[in-house]
C-alpha cells in the first residue's frame, strides 16, 4: 500500500480526534517550551556572565534533572490517555484487514505528526519568551541591561530535540506494543473489560491512614528548620504514597460503608449517586490522586517560592540590624578613626545618603547553646537540635551602653544587664566557668539590640567593663580578642547605598586596623541572585504542574463523558427524570474533581509548619508572611481550577448532551 | 376494555437541512387485551422498533393516538413522563441496558429506588422475582461478570418487579446464544401465564411463535396478523414462517 495512504490515513485521525490530540498538542508544545527554556538559561552565557547568573545556573542545573523526569513520565501518562480510548478503532482497523504492521504505521505516521509539530511550535515559542525570560531575569536582578547582547545557545536546541525525540520513541514504542499484544476482538472489546477488583480494602485503608498520620506528625512536630529540611523529603515520599493508596482503597471503603446502610443507599439519589462514585472512583483513583499530588506541588512550589521573595526584606532585615557595619582590631588609632570617620562624612555627601543611629562599641562575641538556663558550647553531633538552642552573644562595656541610653546604670562585679528585644533565655542567675553572674536588669530597648527585625535579635549582655569582659570571654571558654565596631544605617536607595558601600569598602583599606565590612546593599543584591532564581525556577515548574493538571482533569472529563453517555440514556429509559439524571451526575462530577483539591489543601495545612520552618533556614522568620503566602497561593489555585473546570465541563456537556 | 388502544399512529422523520421526509409508520391500528401476549415482526427497516418506542413514550409520533388503560399517551406532561414509564412499563431491551455501576441486586431494583420503595418492601418483592428467574446465586455479581442469558434474566426481574401494566421487549433474544433465548422464552411464557400483558418486537419466528397473537409490518403499515388459537407452538412457528415469505416476496428474513 502506499505510504501516502498512512499519512493520509493518519491525518484524518488527527483530525477527527481533535476533543483528545489538540489538548494533547498543546500540552506537549508547553512541555517542548518550558524546557527549551530551561535549558536556555542553563547554557546560556548571556545569562553565566550576569553578575548571579552562575547562581542561578547551578539551581537550573539541579531542577533540570527533576524536571526532564516529570516531563517524560507526563507525557507517557498521556499518552496513555489518547491510546486508551481508540482501542476499538484499531481492533475495526484489524477487521476491516489492516495489518497490524499497518495500524502501527499510522500509528508511528500520528505519533511523528504530533510530536514534531509540537517540537517546532514549542521550541519556536521558547525562542520567542526566552527573549522576555531574559529581560525578566534581568529585572529580578535589578540590573540595568546597558549593551547586554541576548543569543540563543545551540545546546537548549540539540537537548530539547534530543530529550523529546527520546520521549517520541518511547511513546511510540508503548503504543506499538498496545496494539501488537491484544488481538482485534479483544481491542474492540478493550473498554468493556470488567473494572479492576480492589483488594485488600481495610488493611490498605489502614495503612493509607497510618502512612499519613505519620506524615503529618513529622509534619506538625517539626520543631526546627534544620530538622524540617531534612525530613521534608521523607514527608514528601509518605504523603504520596498515603495519597495514592488512600484514594485508591479509602474511597472504596467510604462508599462499602455507605452502600451497606441500606436505608441509606436506597434513596433515588444516593442509590445513582454512590454506585457511580464506586465505579469513577476504581477507575479514577490513579488519575485523581495524581492531580492532588501535583496541585500540591504546586502550591508548595509557589508558595515558598513566592515567600522568599516577598519576604527578602525580612531576611536582610534579619541578617542586618544596621545597614553598614565596620568592625575593626581594638588597637585601632584616634587618626585612624578620624580617617574613617573623615571617609564616612564625604560618601555620605558624595553619594547623597544620610547616616542614622550610628553607634560604636567594644565588643567580644561568643556562640554558645542555652538551654534550660545553662551555657553549653555547641555540639556538631547535634546538629538538628543546635538551631533552637543557639544563641549569638554579644558583650559590651557599660560605659558604651551609658553613652547611647538615657538612663545610667551603674554594675558591681559579676553583675550584667541583658539587652535584648524578645525572650533571651538567659537566667537570673547563671554559672560559666569559675564565676557566678546575676543579671541586674532586662532591658528590651536599646540601640545595640533593637535592629529591624521583630522576629530575630541576638542578645547583648553589658558588664562593668573591658575587664570583665575579658573575664566573661575566657569564663565562656572564647579566646577571640576585643574588638571595635561601628555600625549606622543608611537614608538612601539601594543602588546609592551600593555604591556608597562599594567605595567605603575600597578606602578603608588605606586607613589599617580595619577588619572587614558588611553591607545589607550588597546582599540584597546577592538576595535578588537568589531568590529571583528561585522564584524563576518555581515558576517553570509551576507552569509544568499546572499545564499536567489541567491536561488530567481534561481528559479525564472527556473520557468520564464518554461513559456517562450510556449510563444516561439507560437510566432514562428506565424512568429516571431527567433533571434528576443531570444533577445527580453533575453533583458526581464535582466531588470527583474537587476532591482532589480540597485532600491537596489538607496537605497543605499540614505541610505549613514544615514550610514555614524550612523557610527559616533561609532567615526568613516572618511567619505571618508566609502564612498568607500559603492562603494567597491556594486562593489563587482555587480559582485557577474552578475556571480549568468550567471550561472542561463544557465539553463534558457537549458530549453527554442532554 | 383494552389495556392499550394504537390509534392510527403515523411517524414522520424530516431531515434536519433540505427538509427531506421519511415516512417510518403509516396509520398503524392495533388493539392489546389485558393479559395478551402479542408479537410484533417484520423485517428490517419495517418501523418495529420505532413503533415500540412510541409505545414506550421513548419517541413521540405524529399523528395518531396512543391509549394505555384510557389515557392517551400525548396527555401526559414531559416532566411526568419517567415517572409514568417507571409506573406502568417494564422494559427488556436487546443490548440488556444494564447499568455497569450496579450489581445485578441494584439493577434489578433500580426502578424500585426510583420510586422511593420501602427498603423491607423491596426485600420482600425481589425474593421471588429473583428465584423465579434462577437469579438468586447470582445477586451480588455485576453485568460484566454474568452471561449474556444471566444479563437479559437481569433485565426482565428489572422490568416485572415493578409489576407493570404492559411489559415491552425490544428483539430481547438478539444477542443470545439458543439455548438462552429459548429459556428466555420459556420465562416470558410463564410470565404471561400469570397473567402479564406483553409486546414483544422480534425478528426471530420462533420468538413469535411463543405469543398469542403475532402482528406483521412492513414498510411502516400494518401488513396482517396471526392469532395463535389452539395451535401448538410448533404449528404456529410453521404459519409464521410461510406468512413471512409471503410477506417478503420470496426473500424470507427470518433472523
Amino acid at each position: 500500500m502506499a505510504r501516502g495512504f498512512f499519512l493520509k490515513l493518519a491525518l484524518t485521525n488527527l483530525r477527527r480526534n481533535r476533543k483528545l490530540t489538540f489538548p494533547y498538542f498543546i500540552a506537549s508544545t508547553i512541555m517542548v517550551g518550558v524546557y527549551f527554556m530551561v535549558m536556555m538559561i542553563l547554557y546560556s552565557r548571556s545569562i553565566g556572565n550576569l553578575d548571579y547568573g552562575k547562581t542561578i545556573q547551578q539551581m537550573f542545573g539541579m531542577g533540570h534533572v527533576i524536571m526532564t523526569i516529570l516531563i517524560g513520565t507526563f507525557m507517557v501518562y498521556i499518552n496513555s490517555f489518547l491510546i486508551k480510548g481508540r482501542k476499538k478503532e484499531f481492533g475495526l482497523y484489524g477487521i476491516l484487514g489492516l495489518e497490524k504492521r499497518h495500524v502501527g504505521r499510522v500509528i508511528f505516521w500520528e505519533n511523528l505528526i504530533l510530536s514534531s509539530a509540537s517540537l517546532l511550535l514549542g521550541i519556536l515559542a521558547g525562542s520567542v519568551f526566552s527573549k522576555l525570560v531574559f529581560l525578566l531575569l534581568l529585572f529580578a536582578f535589578r540590573v540595568v541591561a546597558a549593551g547586554t547582547t541576548f543569543l540563543l545557545p545551540w545546546q537548549a536546541f540539540a537537548f530539547t530535540g534530543a530529550i523529546f525525540a527520546g520521549i517520541f520513541i518511547l511513546t511510540t514504542v508503548i503504543n506499538l506494543l498496545h496494539i501488537s499484544l491484544a488481538n482485534p476482538v479483544d481491542l474492540l472489546r478493550g473498554k468493556q473489560k470488567g473494572e479492576k477488583k480492589v483488594r485488600f480494602v481495610i488493611p490498605q485503608t489502614f495503612i493509607g491512614l497510618t502512612i499519613l498520620a505519620w506524615a503529618y506528625y513529622i509534619a506538625l512536630r517539626v520543631d526546627n528548620p534544620l530538622a524540617a529540611m531534612n525530613q521534608f523529603f521523607l514527608a514528601v515520599v509518605l504523603v504520596i504514597a498515603a495519597t495514592y493508596i488512600l484514594f485508591r482503597s479509602g474511597s472504596v471503603f467510604l462508599l462499602k460503608i455507605l452502600r451497606n446502610n441500606k436505608r441509606l443507599y436506597y434513596k433515588p439519589n444516593n442509590f445513582v449517586a454512590i454506585s457511580s462514585m464506586f465505579h469513577r472512583m476504581k477507575q479514577n483513583a490513579a488519575g485523581l490522586a495524581s492531580i492532588c499530588i501535583l496541585s500540591t506541588m504546586v502550591l508548595v512550589t509557589v508558595a515558598c517560592s513566592a515567600s522568599l521573595f516577598i519576604g527578602q526584606e525580612n531576611i536582610l532585615a534579619d541578617m542586618f540590624s544596621y545597614d553598614v557595619e565596620i568592625i575593626m582590631n581594638q588597637e585601632i588609632t584616634q587618626e585612624q578613626l578620624a580617617d574613617l570617620n573623615e571617609l564616612i562624612a564625604s560618601l555620605e555627601k558624595k553619594h547623597r545618603v544620610l547616616v542614622e543611629d550610628r553607634h560604636s562599641y567594644t565588643f567580644g562575641k561568643t556562640f554558645k547553646m542555652l538551654k534550660n538556663g545553662e551555657f553549653t558550647t555547641p555540639d556538631i553531633r547535634q546538629y538538628q537540635t543546635i538551631i533552637n538552642y543557639l544563641v549569638d552573644i554579644t558583650i559590651i562595656p557599660l560605659t558604651d551602653y551609658n553613652r547611647y541610653s538615657p538612663n545610667k546604670e551603674t554594675l558591681s562585679d559579676n553583675e550584667i544587664l541583658v539587652l535584648s528585644s524578645k525572650e533571651s533565655g538567659i537566667p537570673d542567675v547563671f554559672n560559666v566557668g569559675e564565676n557566678q553572674y546575676r543579671t541586674k536588669a532586662r532591658i528590651d530597648d536599646s540601640i545595640f539590640s533593637r535592629g529591624k527585625e521583630v522576629y530575630g535579635g541576638s542578645p547583648y549582655i553589658v558588664v562593668r567593663d573591658e575587664d570583665a569582659m575579658a573575664q566573661m570571654l575566657s569564663d565562656f571558654n572564647e579566646d577571640s580578642p576585643l574588638r571595635e565596631t561601628t555600625a549606622f544605617n543608611l537614608q538612601g536607595n539601594n543602588e546609592r547605598g551600593l555604591k556608597f558601600a562599594q567605595e567605603l569598602r575600597q578606602g578603608i583599606s588605606a586607613i589599617g586596623n580595619v577588619q572587614k565590612i558588611s553591607d545589607i546593599f550588597t546582599y540584597r543584591i546577592d538576595g535578588y541572585g537568589i531568590y529571583g532564581g528561585l522564584v524563576f525556577l518555581g515558576g517553570f515548574f509551576t507552569i509544568l504542574f499546572l499545564s499536567a493538571t489541567i491536561l488530567i482533569i481534561y481528559f479525564k472529563q472527556v473520557s468520564e463523558g464518554y461513559d456517562d453517555q450510556e449510563r444516561f440514556a439507560i437510566l432514562q429509559k428506565v424512568g429516571m427524570v431527567d433533571q434528576e439524571v443531570k444533577r445527580t451526575i453533575t453533583k458526581q462530577i464535582l466531588i470527583v474533581f474537587f476532591l482532589p483539591l480540597a485532600v491537596a489543601f489538607l496537605h497543605i495545612l499540614a505541610a505549613s509548619p514544615m514550610i514555614m520552618k524550612m523557610l527559616q533556614v533561609f532567615n526568613l522568620f516572618n511567619t505571618p508572611l508566609t502564612a498568607t503566602c500559603i492562603a494567597a497561593t491556594c486562593l489563587i489555585f482555587a480559582l485557577v481550577y474552578v475556571v480549568v473546570f468550567r471550561l472542561t465541563a463544557r465539553t463534558y456537556y457537549g458530549i453527554v448532551k442532554w | 376494555m383494552e389495556l392499550l388502544q394504537v390509534q392510527n399512529i403515523k411517524k414522520v422523520y424530516t431531515a434536519r437541512l433540505g427538509g427531506k421526509q421519511f415516512t417510518a409508520l403509516n396509520s398503524v391500528s392495533f388493539q392489546v387485551a389485558r393479559g395478551e401476549y402479542v408479537a410484533i415482526m417484520g423485517p428490517s427497516g419495517s418501523g418495529k422498533t420505532t413503533l415500540l418506542n412510541i409505545i414506550a413514550s421513548l419517541d413521540k409520533h405524529t399523528a395518531g393516538e396512543v391509549i394505555l388503560e384510557g389515557r392517551s399517551l400525548k396527555t401526559i406532561k414531559d416532566r411526568e413522563l419517567s415517572a409514568f414509564r417507571r409506573e406502568n412499563l417494564g422494559f427488556v431491551f436487546q443490548d440488556f441496558n444494564l447499568l455497569d455501576t450496579f450489581s445485578i441486586r441494584d439493577n434489578i431494583l433500580l426502578p424500585l429506588v426510583l420510586s422511593n420503595t420501602k427498603v423491607p418492601e423491596m426485600e420482600e418483592r425481589l425474593k421471588p422475582v429473583a428465584e423465579s428467574l434462577g437469579l438468586t446465586a447470582l445477586l451480588d455479581k455485576f453485568p460484566y461478570e454474568v452471561s449474556g442469558g444471566e444479563k437479559q434474566r437481569t433485565a426482565v426481574a428489572r422490568a416485572i418487579i415493578t409489576r407493570p401494566k404492559l411489559i415491552l421487549a425490544d428483539e430481547p433474544t438478539g444477542m443470545l446464544d439458543s439455548k438462552a433465548a429459548a429459556n428466555l422464552l420459556r420465562i416470558f411464557a410463564e410470565i404471561h401465564l400469570g397473567g402479564q400483558t406483553l409486546l414483544l418486537v422480534t425478528h426471530s419466528s420462533m420468538a413469535a411463535s411463543h405469543a398469542s397473537r403475532v402482528l406483521f409490518i412492513k414498510d411502516g403499515e400494518l401488513f396482517s396478523q396471526l392469532y395463535r388459537g389452539a395451535d401448538t407452538q410448533k404449528q404456529f412457528f410453521d404459519r409464521i414462517v410461510s406468512n413471512l415469505s409471503v410477506l417478503s416476496n420470496g426473500g424470507v428474513d427470518i433472523g
